[in-house]
């Protein structure tokens, strides 16, 4: 009997783990390749900051390969991934008279998977809260070159996370203000009619 | 310090539409047209000749530039840093590193408290575009260096120290009030003075 309720009782669970599941499928995502580059340099910068020595004897080439997968991480999120993955952007854009403006918008036109986001923000955000966790050790053990490299990660990574939180408020403006467009058009109408 | 943080800004939606090309554009087009702008900033910045209007490019900062030159500039001088013990090529790594951008960023500081106003990004690009002629000058003492007396391995640090100093001296003295002008320099000179001396005697 109450194997028979564990087994009644089990499948709304497993449902909504295949849910789940899917939201993190990549090859479902509408730019797999480009989910993957997202994931694959900040796995690399955290492989190399962590499993590099055992692999490596020379400290020199470990600090190398961390500098410049993190600024790969940083190009590609900013530039490629952000883009195509939910359609945020944004960027710093001097007038002529030297004032300093910055700007964060979202592309309207193209069409966001809910996967691709899904993978975009939850990895962006994990690896920052990761950083962040190795700067917190590290500055605790007083080991100041890995502070370096782990701050340099954390602090790439939380710009980043910033400037597209700030596109993301912008897009939610912009969706906002389209309803309230679009219910003042409707209520016109219904006036009208 | 004059910034501007406007969040609706006049001319959004005309940059917008330039703009809205970005996203048809494929990553390797992304990748290409960076490097262009790299390589263009580049030269606009250490050919004198080609300044027609002081800064006026540089208006579009980016700091890829000074991470591949402040990169390349520490793996060569670790490289040829003594290889009797290894610790101290990855420290001459990290002090390089840090010593620029730091640098890079006390002397914009300097520049802003003295009452330039300037944006601290286009700045730090233009002193990070200058770090060029020092990566040369690190190159060849790195390959050639060993063969040759002191006295000579000195004329092209002197030669390329004078070139990086007189293109970012001629951007941050203008940033400034008249008066104000040397203050400003000397902090530019030591910098770059102080990367000569350390790629010459590492």
């Amino acid at each position: 009997m109450n194997s028979k309720n564990e087994g009644i009782e089990m499948k709304p669970i497993m449902g909504q783990d295949r849910e789940e599941i899917s939201q993190y499928d990549i090859t479902k995502a509408a730019h797999p390749g480009i989910c993957f580059f997202h994931i694959f340099f900040k796995f690399c910068a955290f492989f190399s900051y962590l499993f590099l020595g055992l692999i490596i004897s020379s400290t020199l080439f470990q600090y190398i390969l961390i500098m410049i997968f993190h600024a790969f991480d940083f190009y590609t999120v900013k530039n490629i991934t952000g883009k195509f993955l939910v359609g945020l952007r944004w960027y710093s854009h001097i007038t002529p008279k030297g004032d300093e403006i910055w700007k964060f918008e979202c592309f309207d036109k193209c069409k966001r998977s809910k996967i691709d986001s899904s993978v975009f923000w939850t990895f962006q955000f994990g690896a920052s809260c990761a950083w962040a966790f190795f700067v917190f050790t590290n500055v605790l053990s007083f080991e100041f070159v890995d502070i370096l490299f782990a701050g340099i990660g954390a602090s790439l990574s939380w710009i980043n996370l910033w400037g597209f939180y700030k596109c993301s408020k912008d897009q939610q403006r912009k969706m906002k203000g389209v309803q309230s467009y679009l219910t003042k058009k409707g209520l016109q109408m219904a006036v009208q009619s | 310090m004059d910034y501007t943080n406007q969040k609706h800004p006049q001319n959004y939606s005309q940059m917008e539409d330039l703009k809205t090309l970005d996203l048809e554009e494929s990553v390797s087009e992304t990748i290409m047209r960076d490097l262009r702008m790299i390589a263009y900033k580049l030269k606009y910045v250490l050919i004198p000749k080609e300044q027609e209007d002081n800064g006026k490019e540089l208006r579009n900062w980016d700091l890829w530039g000074p991470l591949i030159f402040c990169l390349a500039l520490a793996m060569t001088l670790s490289f040829k840093a003594d290889s009797t013990t290894t610790s101290s090529k990855s420290d001459v790594f990290a002090i390089i590193f840090v010593l620029i951008w730091v640098g890079a960023f006390v002397v914009t500081l300097n520049a802003q408290l003295l009452g330039g106003k300037v944006s601290f990004f286009q700045s730090v690009c233009l002193l990070g575009y200058c770090v060029f002629p020092i990566n040369i000058e690190a190159i060849i003492i790195a390959f050639i260096g060993s063969y040759l007396p002191f006295v000579v391995k000195l004329i092209p640090v002197i030669i390329c120290f004078a070139w990086s100093a007189y293109s970012s001296v001629g951007f941050m003295a203008s940033l400034v009030p008249p008066h104000k002008k040397k203050l400003a320099v000397y902090p530019v000179f030591l910098f770059y003075l102080f990367l000569s001396w350390f790629s010459l005697i590492v």
